[in-house]
Protein backbone atom coordinates (compact mmCIF):
# COMPACT_ATOMS: atom_id res chain seq x y z
CA UNK A 1 0.00 0.00 0.00
CA UNK A 2 1.42 3.60 -0.57
CA UNK A 3 2.31 5.83 2.25
CA UNK A 4 -0.10 8.61 0.64
CA UNK A 5 -2.84 6.18 0.69
CA UNK A 6 -1.98 4.57 4.07
CA UNK A 7 -1.93 8.43 5.84
CA UNK A 8 -5.41 8.67 4.19
CA UNK A 9 -6.89 5.94 5.26
CA UNK A 10 -5.55 6.55 8.87
CA UNK A 11 -6.90 10.28 9.09
CA UNK A 12 -10.12 8.65 7.55
CA UNK A 13 -10.31 5.86 10.41
CA UNK A 14 -9.20 8.32 13.03
CA UNK A 15 -11.50 11.13 12.11
CA UNK A 16 -13.97 8.37 11.97
CA UNK A 17 -13.97 7.51 16.13
CA UNK A 18 -15.26 10.96 16.32
CA UNK A 19 -19.07 11.25 16.55
CA UNK A 20 -20.27 14.80 16.03
CA UNK A 21 -23.80 15.96 17.54
CA UNK A 22 -24.57 18.80 15.22
CA UNK A 23 -28.06 18.94 17.58
CA UNK A 24 -26.02 19.01 20.86
CA UNK A 25 -23.86 22.06 19.26
CA UNK A 26 -25.92 23.97 17.93
CA UNK A 27 -27.86 23.89 21.24
CA UNK A 28 -24.45 25.15 23.18
CA UNK A 29 -23.76 28.11 20.06
CA UNK A 30 -27.41 28.95 19.09
CA UNK A 31 -27.78 31.40 22.18
CA UNK A 32 -24.61 32.97 20.96
CA UNK A 33 -25.93 33.57 17.35
CA UNK A 34 -29.47 34.55 18.34
CA UNK A 35 -27.87 37.07 20.94
CA UNK A 36 -25.99 38.55 18.31
CA UNK A 37 -28.55 37.99 15.50
CA UNK A 38 -30.75 39.99 17.64
CA UNK A 39 -28.30 42.77 19.10
CA UNK A 40 -25.26 43.35 17.26
CA UNK A 41 -27.10 42.43 13.96
CA UNK A 42 -25.45 39.34 11.86
CA UNK A 43 -23.02 41.89 9.99
CA UNK A 44 -20.34 43.38 13.16
CA UNK A 45 -18.04 43.93 10.27
CA UNK A 46 -19.80 46.18 8.48
CA UNK A 47 -21.98 47.69 11.06
CA UNK A 48 -18.63 48.61 13.36
CA UNK A 49 -16.71 49.19 10.55
CA UNK A 50 -12.74 50.42 10.97
CA UNK A 51 -13.33 49.06 14.27
CA UNK A 52 -13.60 45.69 13.31
CA UNK A 53 -11.24 46.41 9.84
CA UNK A 54 -8.39 47.88 12.05
CA UNK A 55 -8.92 44.48 14.49
CA UNK A 56 -9.20 42.26 11.77
CA UNK A 57 -6.20 44.34 10.10
CA UNK A 58 -4.28 43.90 12.64
CA UNK A 59 -5.00 40.51 13.61
CA UNK A 60 -3.03 39.42 9.79
CA UNK A 61 -0.62 41.62 10.33
CA UNK A 62 0.57 40.51 13.40
CA UNK A 63 -0.73 36.55 12.91
CA UNK A 64 -2.34 36.75 16.21
CA UNK A 65 -5.69 35.87 15.82
CA UNK A 66 -8.19 37.87 18.48
CA UNK A 67 -5.12 38.51 20.61
CA UNK A 68 -4.10 41.65 17.87
CA UNK A 69 -7.35 41.93 16.98
CA UNK A 70 -8.39 43.92 20.42
CA UNK A 71 -4.61 45.25 20.99
CA UNK A 72 -5.28 47.68 17.92
CA UNK A 73 -8.61 48.97 19.06
CA UNK A 74 -7.08 50.77 21.41
CA UNK A 75 -4.77 53.94 20.49
CA UNK A 76 -3.90 56.28 23.07
CA UNK A 77 -4.37 57.06 26.66
CA UNK A 78 -8.13 58.07 27.37
CA UNK A 79 -8.60 61.79 27.00
CA UNK A 80 -12.83 62.11 27.24
CA UNK A 81 -14.49 63.00 30.18
CA UNK A 82 -13.33 66.44 29.69
CA UNK A 83 -9.86 65.43 31.73
CA UNK A 84 -6.53 66.33 30.62
CA UNK A 85 -4.12 63.52 29.82
CA UNK A 86 -0.33 63.23 29.62
CA UNK A 87 -0.46 61.51 26.20
CA UNK A 88 2.48 60.63 24.05
CA UNK A 89 5.28 59.26 25.19
CA UNK A 90 5.38 55.66 25.34
CA UNK A 91 1.94 55.53 26.42
CA UNK A 92 0.41 56.08 23.31
CA UNK A 93 1.79 52.89 22.12
CA UNK A 94 0.07 51.09 24.88
CA UNK A 95 -0.05 47.09 24.40
CA UNK A 96 -2.00 46.13 27.66
CA UNK A 97 -0.82 45.67 31.39
CA UNK A 98 1.88 44.17 30.14
CA UNK A 99 2.85 47.51 28.54
CA UNK A 100 5.36 45.93 30.87
CA UNK A 101 3.55 42.95 30.90
CA UNK A 102 0.34 41.34 30.03
CA UNK A 103 0.29 41.43 26.38
CA UNK A 104 3.63 40.68 25.41
CA UNK A 105 2.53 38.53 22.22
CA UNK A 106 1.67 42.39 20.47
CA UNK A 107 5.34 44.03 19.07
CA UNK A 108 5.60 47.35 20.61
CA UNK A 109 4.60 50.61 19.56
CA UNK A 110 1.44 48.56 17.66
CA UNK A 111 -0.80 51.95 17.18
CA UNK A 112 -4.27 51.35 18.68
CA UNK A 113 -6.89 53.60 17.78
CA UNK A 114 -10.36 54.45 18.77
CA UNK A 115 -9.76 53.73 22.37
CA UNK A 116 -11.56 57.17 23.37
CA UNK A 117 -15.22 56.09 21.85
CA UNK A 118 -14.80 52.01 23.58
CA UNK A 119 -13.49 54.15 27.27
CA UNK A 120 -16.46 56.29 26.85
CA UNK A 121 -18.97 53.48 26.59
CA UNK A 122 -17.22 51.84 29.19
CA UNK A 123 -17.58 54.81 32.04
CA UNK A 124 -21.23 54.77 30.66
CA UNK A 125 -21.66 51.23 31.80
CA UNK A 126 -19.62 51.54 34.78
CA UNK A 127 -22.38 54.62 36.23
CA UNK A 128 -24.81 51.64 36.24
CA UNK A 129 -22.78 49.12 38.55
CA UNK A 130 -23.72 49.51 42.06
CA UNK A 131 -20.50 49.80 43.45
CA UNK A 132 -21.38 51.79 46.81
CA UNK A 133 -20.37 49.54 49.87
CA UNK A 134 -18.36 47.10 47.28
CA UNK A 135 -15.99 45.23 48.31
CA UNK A 136 -12.92 44.51 46.41
CA UNK A 137 -13.14 41.54 43.92
CA UNK A 138 -14.94 40.71 40.77
CA UNK A 139 -16.60 43.17 38.62
CA UNK A 140 -17.90 42.98 34.76
CA UNK A 141 -19.42 45.03 32.42
CA UNK A 142 -20.44 44.96 28.37
CA UNK A 143 -20.52 47.59 26.15
CA UNK A 144 -22.52 47.24 22.77
CA UNK A 145 -20.85 49.25 19.96
CA UNK A 146 -18.56 47.62 19.75
CA UNK A 147 -19.95 44.51 21.82
CA UNK A 148 -17.16 44.06 24.40
CA UNK A 149 -16.47 42.70 27.89
CA UNK A 150 -14.67 44.36 30.39
CA UNK A 151 -13.84 41.61 33.47
CA UNK A 152 -12.55 43.55 36.16
CA UNK A 153 -10.97 43.72 39.88
CA UNK A 154 -12.54 46.73 41.50
CA UNK A 155 -10.61 48.63 44.80
CA UNK A 156 -12.77 50.64 46.33
CA UNK A 157 -9.85 52.44 47.95
CA UNK A 158 -9.58 53.29 51.34
CA UNK A 159 -10.11 57.09 52.14
CA UNK A 160 -7.63 59.93 51.82
CA UNK A 161 -5.56 60.16 48.16
CA UNK A 162 -7.11 56.46 47.35
CA UNK A 163 -9.65 56.54 45.12
CA UNK A 164 -12.76 53.29 44.02
CA UNK A 165 -10.83 51.76 40.96
CA UNK A 166 -11.53 49.63 38.34
CA UNK A 167 -8.65 47.59 36.65
CA UNK A 168 -9.98 45.42 33.83
CA UNK A 169 -9.39 43.52 30.36
CA UNK A 170 -11.46 43.56 28.08
CA UNK A 171 -12.23 42.15 24.83
CA UNK A 172 -14.94 40.34 22.19
CA UNK A 173 -14.80 37.24 24.10
CA UNK A 174 -13.50 35.96 27.22
CA UNK A 175 -10.43 34.29 25.85
CA UNK A 176 -9.63 36.79 23.50
CA UNK A 177 -9.78 39.96 25.79
CA UNK A 178 -6.10 41.58 25.42
CA UNK A 179 -7.18 44.94 26.05
CA UNK A 180 -6.30 46.30 29.50
CA UNK A 181 -7.92 49.90 31.21
CA UNK A 182 -8.14 51.23 34.10
CA UNK A 183 -11.53 53.65 35.15
CA UNK A 184 -11.56 55.54 39.06
CA UNK A 185 -13.20 58.07 40.64
CA UNK A 186 -12.07 61.05 41.46
CA UNK A 187 -14.27 62.21 43.69
CA UNK A 188 -16.05 64.31 40.75
CA UNK A 189 -16.95 62.04 37.92
CA UNK A 190 -15.37 58.63 36.87
CA UNK A 191 -11.97 58.93 34.65
CA UNK A 192 -10.68 56.10 32.18
CA UNK A 193 -7.20 55.89 30.62
CA UNK A 194 -5.69 52.39 29.14
CA UNK A 195 -3.32 50.38 31.43
CA UNK A 196 0.23 52.85 31.27
CA UNK A 197 3.17 51.32 28.70
CA UNK A 198 6.88 51.06 30.13
CA UNK A 199 9.66 52.60 28.21
CA UNK A 200 9.89 50.70 24.64
CA UNK A 201 13.00 49.29 25.86
CA UNK A 202 11.52 47.37 28.40
CA UNK A 203 8.51 46.74 26.23
CA UNK A 204 10.59 45.53 23.30
CA UNK A 205 12.49 43.39 26.26
CA UNK A 206 9.51 41.91 26.63
CA UNK A 207 7.86 40.75 23.39
CA UNK A 208 11.06 39.41 22.82
CA UNK A 209 10.64 37.20 25.25
CA UNK A 210 7.42 36.06 25.51
CA UNK A 211 7.39 35.88 21.38
CA UNK A 212 10.23 33.33 21.47
CA UNK A 213 8.00 31.20 23.05
CA UNK A 214 6.29 30.17 20.37
CA UNK A 215 3.74 31.65 17.82
CA UNK A 216 0.50 32.98 17.85
CA UNK A 217 -0.14 33.72 21.36
CA UNK A 218 2.31 33.79 23.41
CA UNK A 219 2.19 33.63 27.66
CA UNK A 220 0.77 36.47 28.74
CA UNK A 221 -1.27 37.42 26.26
CA UNK A 222 -4.89 38.23 28.19
CA UNK A 223 -3.27 38.89 30.98
CA UNK A 224 -5.90 39.60 33.89
CA UNK A 225 -5.69 41.52 36.80
CA UNK A 226 -5.81 39.52 39.93
CA UNK A 227 -5.62 41.58 43.02
CA UNK A 228 -5.00 45.56 43.59
CA UNK A 229 -3.98 47.29 46.29
CA UNK A 230 -3.72 51.22 46.98
CA UNK A 231 -1.69 53.46 49.12
CA UNK A 232 -2.28 57.13 48.87
CA UNK A 233 -1.40 57.69 44.96
CA UNK A 234 0.43 54.55 44.48
CA UNK A 235 -1.58 51.29 43.42
CA UNK A 236 0.41 47.71 43.56
CA UNK A 237 -1.80 45.73 40.48
CA UNK A 238 -1.12 42.02 40.17
CA UNK A 239 -1.60 40.88 36.66
CA UNK A 240 -2.18 36.90 36.14
CA UNK A 241 -0.18 36.10 32.49
CA UNK A 242 -1.47 32.58 32.48
CA UNK A 243 -3.82 33.26 29.85
CA UNK A 244 -6.75 30.77 30.80
CA UNK A 245 -4.02 28.11 32.17
CA UNK A 246 -5.63 26.86 35.64
CA UNK A 247 -2.04 27.43 36.65
CA UNK A 248 -1.38 31.17 37.79
CA UNK A 249 1.76 32.62 36.50
CA UNK A 250 1.38 36.03 37.88
CA UNK A 251 3.56 39.27 38.02
CA UNK A 252 3.01 42.51 39.57
CA UNK A 253 3.05 46.40 38.71
CA UNK A 254 3.31 49.64 40.14
CA UNK A 255 1.77 52.64 39.44
CA UNK A 256 1.16 56.15 40.23
CA UNK A 257 -1.44 58.88 40.07
CA UNK A 258 -0.22 61.97 38.58
CA UNK A 259 -2.87 64.24 38.46
CA UNK A 260 -5.04 62.68 36.13
CA UNK A 261 -3.04 59.84 34.72
CA UNK A 262 -1.87 56.77 35.90
CA UNK A 263 1.67 55.78 35.16
CA UNK A 264 3.88 52.65 35.83
CA UNK A 265 6.75 53.10 38.29
CA UNK A 266 7.74 49.44 38.15
CA UNK A 267 7.71 46.19 36.70
CA UNK A 268 9.51 43.25 36.84
CA UNK A 269 11.87 43.30 34.10
CA UNK A 270 12.02 39.44 32.12
CA UNK A 271 14.21 37.34 33.80
CA UNK A 272 13.25 38.97 37.49
CA UNK A 273 10.74 35.99 38.20
CA UNK A 274 11.35 32.63 37.08
CA UNK A 275 8.83 31.92 34.78
CA UNK A 276 9.80 34.58 32.17
CA UNK A 277 13.21 32.48 31.87
CA UNK A 278 12.22 29.35 30.53
CA UNK A 279 10.13 28.56 27.63
CA UNK A 280 8.33 26.33 29.85
CA UNK A 281 6.69 27.75 33.15
CA UNK A 282 7.59 25.37 35.68
CA UNK A 283 7.18 27.58 38.84
CA UNK A 284 4.09 29.11 38.36
CA UNK A 285 4.44 32.10 40.84
CA UNK A 286 1.39 33.46 42.55
CA UNK A 287 1.70 36.63 44.18
CA UNK A 288 0.11 37.48 47.38
CA UNK A 289 -0.06 41.15 48.10
CA UNK A 290 -0.45 42.49 52.01
CA UNK A 291 -3.09 42.99 54.09
CA UNK A 292 -2.46 46.94 54.02
CA UNK A 293 0.25 49.36 52.16
CA UNK A 294 2.33 48.55 49.20
CA UNK A 295 5.73 48.19 50.83
CA UNK A 296 5.90 44.68 49.85
CA UNK A 297 4.84 41.32 48.53
CA UNK A 298 5.31 37.61 48.78
CA UNK A 299 5.74 35.25 45.26
CA UNK A 300 4.65 31.55 46.25
CA UNK A 301 6.12 29.54 43.19
CA UNK A 302 4.89 25.80 43.00
CA UNK A 303 7.96 24.10 44.75
CA UNK A 304 7.19 25.99 47.45
CA UNK A 305 9.47 27.92 47.17
CA UNK A 306 8.61 31.84 48.61
CA UNK A 307 10.15 34.86 47.68
CA UNK A 308 9.43 38.51 49.92
CA UNK A 309 10.17 41.37 47.31
CA UNK A 310 10.51 44.78 49.32
CA UNK A 311 9.88 48.09 48.23
CA UNK A 312 12.95 50.49 47.87
CA UNK A 313 12.12 53.95 46.55
CA UNK A 314 10.13 53.29 43.25
CA UNK A 315 10.95 50.03 42.74
CA UNK A 316 10.73 46.08 44.30
CA UNK A 317 13.76 44.35 45.23
CA UNK A 318 14.05 40.60 46.49
CA UNK A 319 14.51 40.49 50.04
CA UNK A 320 18.23 38.74 50.05
CA UNK A 321 17.33 35.90 51.87
CA UNK A 322 20.89 34.48 51.47
CA UNK A 323 22.28 36.91 53.51
CA UNK A 324 20.04 35.53 56.21
CA UNK A 325 20.72 32.15 55.56
CA UNK A 326 25.07 32.77 55.78
CA UNK A 327 24.65 35.08 58.50
CA UNK A 328 22.81 31.81 59.97
CA UNK A 329 25.93 29.79 59.00
CA UNK A 330 28.43 31.83 59.75
CA UNK A 331 27.66 31.73 63.23
CA UNK A 332 27.83 28.61 63.24
CA UNK A 333 30.90 27.51 61.19
CA UNK A 334 34.12 27.11 63.01
CA UNK A 335 35.74 28.00 59.72
CA UNK A 336 35.37 31.32 57.86
CA UNK A 337 32.34 30.91 55.07
CA UNK A 338 33.53 32.59 51.84
CA UNK A 339 30.79 33.48 49.43
CA UNK A 340 31.39 33.90 45.89
CA UNK A 341 28.26 36.01 45.16
CA UNK A 342 25.03 37.41 46.70
CA UNK A 343 22.31 35.73 45.88
CA UNK A 344 19.21 37.66 45.85
CA UNK A 345 16.45 35.91 45.85
CA UNK A 346 14.82 32.20 46.61
CA UNK A 347 17.07 29.91 48.18
CA UNK A 348 16.46 26.74 49.67
CA UNK A 349 19.28 24.67 51.65
CA UNK A 350 20.41 21.34 50.99
CA UNK A 351 23.06 19.20 52.63
CA UNK A 352 25.91 17.97 50.52
CA UNK A 353 28.21 15.79 51.98
CA UNK A 354 31.49 14.12 51.21
CA UNK A 355 32.74 17.67 50.38
CA UNK A 356 35.20 19.80 51.94
CA UNK A 357 35.80 22.57 49.25
CA UNK A 358 33.55 24.94 47.29
CA UNK A 359 33.32 26.84 44.49
CA UNK A 360 31.62 29.17 42.56
CA UNK A 361 29.99 27.86 39.37
CA UNK A 362 31.87 29.12 36.03
CA UNK A 363 29.77 31.95 34.82
CA UNK A 364 27.92 32.75 38.08
CA UNK A 365 26.90 35.63 38.22
CA UNK A 366 24.21 38.04 40.33
CA UNK A 367 22.51 38.34 37.26
CA UNK A 368 22.24 34.38 36.49
CA UNK A 369 21.82 33.98 40.00
CA UNK A 370 18.09 35.20 39.62
CA UNK A 371 17.31 33.00 36.56
CA UNK A 372 18.78 29.79 36.95
CA UNK A 373 19.99 26.79 39.36
CA UNK A 374 23.57 27.95 39.94
CA UNK A 375 24.98 27.48 43.03
CA UNK A 376 27.27 28.88 46.25
CA UNK A 377 28.62 26.40 48.70
CA UNK A 378 29.71 27.31 52.22
CA UNK A 379 31.09 25.56 54.49
CA UNK A 380 30.63 24.95 57.84
CA UNK A 381 32.50 23.15 60.50
CA UNK A 382 30.02 20.18 60.11
CA UNK A 383 29.03 20.14 56.51
CA UNK A 384 29.23 21.50 53.09
CA UNK A 385 26.04 23.66 52.56
CA UNK A 386 24.87 23.62 48.68
CA UNK A 387 22.61 26.66 48.24
CA UNK A 388 20.98 26.34 45.17
CA UNK A 389 19.93 29.97 43.34
CA UNK A 390 16.56 30.39 42.33
CA UNK B 1 -31.89 25.76 -0.54
CA UNK B 2 -27.91 26.30 -1.83
CA UNK B 3 -25.14 27.44 -0.09
CA UNK B 4 -24.91 30.95 -1.44
CA UNK B 5 -28.41 31.15 -0.81
CA UNK B 6 -28.41 30.55 2.93
CA UNK B 7 -25.05 32.46 3.35
CA UNK B 8 -27.23 36.02 1.31
CA UNK B 9 -29.84 35.34 3.89
CA UNK B 10 -27.46 35.39 7.23
CA UNK B 11 -25.74 38.38 5.54
CA UNK B 12 -29.45 40.09 6.15
CA UNK B 13 -29.88 38.71 9.58
CA UNK B 14 -31.29 35.48 9.54
CA UNK B 15 -30.34 33.22 12.37
CA UNK B 16 -31.99 30.12 10.81
CA UNK B 17 -29.68 30.42 7.94
CA UNK B 18 -26.69 29.80 9.68
CA UNK B 19 -27.81 26.95 11.78
CA UNK B 20 -28.41 25.01 8.39
CA UNK B 21 -25.06 26.45 7.53
CA UNK B 22 -23.53 25.27 10.93
CA UNK B 23 -25.22 21.65 10.60
CA UNK B 24 -24.09 20.99 6.90
CA UNK B 25 -19.66 22.05 8.29
CA UNK B 26 -19.79 21.20 12.05
CA UNK B 27 -19.35 17.18 11.28
CA UNK B 28 -16.47 18.31 8.85
CA UNK B 29 -15.28 21.29 10.99
CA UNK B 30 -15.11 19.48 14.16
CA UNK B 31 -12.82 16.33 12.57
CA UNK B 32 -10.80 18.28 11.22
CA UNK B 33 -10.06 20.75 14.60
CA UNK B 34 -9.72 16.86 16.12
CA UNK B 35 -7.26 16.05 13.83
CA UNK B 36 -5.25 19.04 14.40
CA UNK B 37 -5.69 19.27 18.18
CA UNK B 38 -5.52 15.69 18.67
CA UNK B 39 -8.15 16.19 21.69
CA UNK B 40 -11.97 15.87 21.20
CA UNK B 41 -12.76 18.46 23.86
CA UNK B 42 -10.57 20.75 22.33
CA UNK B 43 -11.59 20.24 19.13
CA UNK B 44 -15.32 20.97 20.37
CA UNK B 45 -14.34 24.38 21.85
CA UNK B 46 -12.32 25.13 18.82
CA UNK B 47 -15.59 24.09 16.55
CA UNK B 48 -17.64 26.31 18.24
CA UNK B 49 -15.41 29.62 18.42
CA UNK B 50 -14.85 28.70 14.94
CA UNK B 51 -18.78 29.13 13.69
CA UNK B 52 -18.72 32.17 16.32
CA UNK B 53 -16.45 33.89 14.63
CA UNK B 54 -17.77 33.09 10.75
CA UNK B 55 -21.34 34.24 12.01
CA UNK B 56 -19.97 37.63 13.31
CA UNK B 57 -17.88 37.91 10.22
CA UNK B 58 -20.05 36.83 7.74
CA UNK B 59 -20.32 40.19 6.52
CA UNK B 60 -16.87 40.11 5.34
CA UNK B 61 -17.56 37.24 3.03
CA UNK B 62 -17.62 38.15 -0.38
CA UNK B 63 -18.13 34.93 -2.28
CA UNK B 64 -20.91 33.61 -0.83
CA UNK B 65 -19.92 30.01 -2.20
CA UNK B 66 -17.10 29.84 -0.74
CA UNK B 67 -18.53 29.89 3.19
CA UNK B 68 -17.27 25.83 3.29
CA UNK B 69 -13.61 26.70 2.77
CA UNK B 70 -13.78 30.30 4.79
CA UNK B 71 -15.42 28.18 7.47
CA UNK B 72 -12.15 25.71 7.52
CA UNK B 73 -9.76 28.75 7.50
CA UNK B 74 -11.16 29.63 10.31
CA UNK B 75 -11.74 26.34 11.73
CA UNK B 76 -7.59 25.86 10.86
CA UNK B 77 -6.50 28.86 12.42
CA UNK B 78 -8.43 28.59 16.03
CA UNK B 79 -6.98 24.99 16.00
CA UNK B 80 -3.33 26.28 15.22
CA UNK B 81 -3.55 28.66 17.75
CA UNK B 82 -5.38 26.21 20.50
CA UNK B 83 -2.64 24.26 19.47
CA UNK B 84 0.20 25.78 20.07
CA UNK B 85 -1.29 26.72 23.73
CA UNK B 86 -1.87 23.60 24.68
CA UNK B 87 1.53 22.19 23.19
CA UNK B 88 3.26 24.44 25.95
CA UNK B 89 1.31 23.25 28.24
CA UNK B 90 1.06 19.70 28.19
CA UNK B 91 1.38 16.72 25.03
CA UNK B 92 -1.33 16.44 23.22
CA UNK B 93 -2.81 13.13 22.67
CA UNK B 94 -1.97 11.72 19.40
CA UNK B 95 -0.03 8.49 21.08
CA UNK B 96 -2.95 5.52 20.98
CA UNK B 97 -4.08 3.76 23.78
CA UNK B 98 -4.45 -0.05 24.06
CA UNK B 99 -7.87 0.29 24.82
CA UNK B 100 -8.57 2.48 22.18
CA UNK B 101 -6.45 0.08 19.57
CA UNK B 102 -8.70 -2.54 20.36
CA UNK B 103 -11.66 -0.08 18.77
CA UNK B 104 -9.87 0.68 16.37
CA UNK B 105 -9.39 -3.21 14.96
CA UNK B 106 -10.08 -2.19 11.74
CA UNK B 107 -6.89 0.09 11.35
CA UNK B 108 -3.58 -1.71 10.44
CA UNK B 109 -0.53 -1.30 12.41
CA UNK B 110 0.89 1.18 9.27
CA UNK B 111 -1.86 3.10 10.02
CA UNK B 112 -1.66 3.45 13.60
CA UNK B 113 1.78 4.10 13.70
CA UNK B 114 0.94 7.33 11.03
CA UNK B 115 -1.64 8.34 13.36
CA UNK B 116 0.80 8.44 16.34
CA UNK B 117 4.11 9.63 14.32
CA UNK B 118 1.66 12.80 13.26
CA UNK B 119 1.94 13.59 16.43
CA UNK B 120 5.16 14.67 16.50
CA UNK B 121 5.58 16.11 13.14
CA UNK B 122 6.07 20.44 13.31
CA UNK B 123 2.52 21.82 13.22
CA UNK B 124 2.27 23.43 9.84
CA UNK B 125 3.48 20.00 8.05
CA UNK B 126 1.11 18.19 10.36
CA UNK B 127 -1.77 20.31 9.24
CA UNK B 128 -1.02 20.14 5.57
CA UNK B 129 -1.79 16.72 5.78
CA UNK B 130 -4.67 16.86 7.28
CA UNK B 131 -6.03 19.67 4.87
CA UNK B 132 -4.10 17.60 1.69
CA UNK B 133 -4.92 13.92 2.60
CA UNK B 134 -7.99 14.22 4.88
CA UNK B 135 -9.94 16.98 2.88
CA UNK B 136 -8.25 15.92 -0.42
CA UNK B 137 -7.28 19.65 -0.91
CA UNK B 138 -5.02 20.79 -3.95
CA UNK B 139 -1.45 22.50 -2.53
CA UNK B 140 -2.96 25.58 -3.92
CA UNK B 141 -6.15 25.67 -1.33
CA UNK B 142 -3.91 24.38 1.61
CA UNK B 143 -1.74 27.46 0.86
CA UNK B 144 -4.55 29.82 1.09
CA UNK B 145 -5.50 28.39 3.94
CA UNK B 146 -2.03 28.19 5.74
CA UNK B 147 -1.09 31.45 4.64
CA UNK B 148 1.18 30.01 2.60
CA UNK B 149 2.64 29.91 -1.02
CA UNK B 150 2.05 26.97 -2.55
CA UNK B 151 5.73 25.51 -2.76
CA UNK B 152 5.91 25.82 1.09
CA UNK B 153 3.02 23.98 1.16
CA UNK B 154 4.62 21.33 -1.12
CA UNK B 155 7.88 21.04 0.71
CA UNK B 156 5.40 20.55 4.17
CA UNK B 157 3.98 17.89 2.59
CA UNK B 158 7.54 16.00 1.25
CA UNK B 159 8.85 16.55 5.35
CA UNK B 160 6.40 15.27 6.48
CA UNK B 161 6.14 12.26 4.01
CA UNK B 162 9.65 11.46 4.47
CA UNK B 163 9.32 11.72 8.72
CA UNK B 164 6.66 8.98 8.24
CA UNK B 165 8.43 6.88 5.93
CA UNK B 166 11.25 6.74 8.32
CA UNK B 167 8.85 5.89 11.15
CA UNK B 168 7.59 3.09 9.43
CA UNK B 169 10.22 1.78 7.72
CA UNK B 170 12.30 2.32 11.34
CA UNK B 171 9.53 0.51 13.61
CA UNK B 172 9.43 -2.54 10.60
CA UNK B 173 13.36 -2.76 11.08
CA UNK B 174 12.89 -2.88 14.55
CA UNK B 175 10.41 -5.72 14.50
CA UNK B 176 7.40 -3.61 13.74
CA UNK B 177 6.06 -5.01 17.40
CA UNK B 178 3.76 -3.94 19.33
Amino acid sequence: MSLDKVIKEALDARARDVHPSPDEAWQRLAPTVQHLAANADVRPIRRMGRVFEVALTGAVLAGIIGVAAYQNIHGRPYTGGGTDSPGGRVHSALVGPAASAAAPGIPPGTVLPDADRILDQAVTAIKTLDLSGAESGYQELRITDPELVFTCQYSPGGGGQEVPLLACKFGEFVNTMTGHALFWHDGTEWQAQLYPQVEPAVAEERYQTFSAMGENCPVGCGGEFRALRQSGTDLLAVVDLSGGSSRSNEEVHLLRRDGQYWRLLWSPVPEAFRFSTSPVRTHFPRITLPETGVDQFTVSYDDDVVETWVRRGDEYVPQDRADQILSQLRQEAAYPIFVPTRVPAGLTVLPLSGSDTYHAPKGCTRHMVVVSTILILAQSARSTWLLPCR
Amino acid sequence: MDEAALVDRCQRGDAAAFEALFRLYYPRVLKTAYLITGDIRLAEDVSQEAFTQAFRQIGRLRVPGAFGSWVYRIAVRQSRRVSAMERKERSLPFRVTPAERRELGELTEDQLLVWEAMGSLPEPQRVAVILHYFHDMPLSEVGRIMDAPEGTVKSWLHRAKSSLARELAGTRAGGGGR
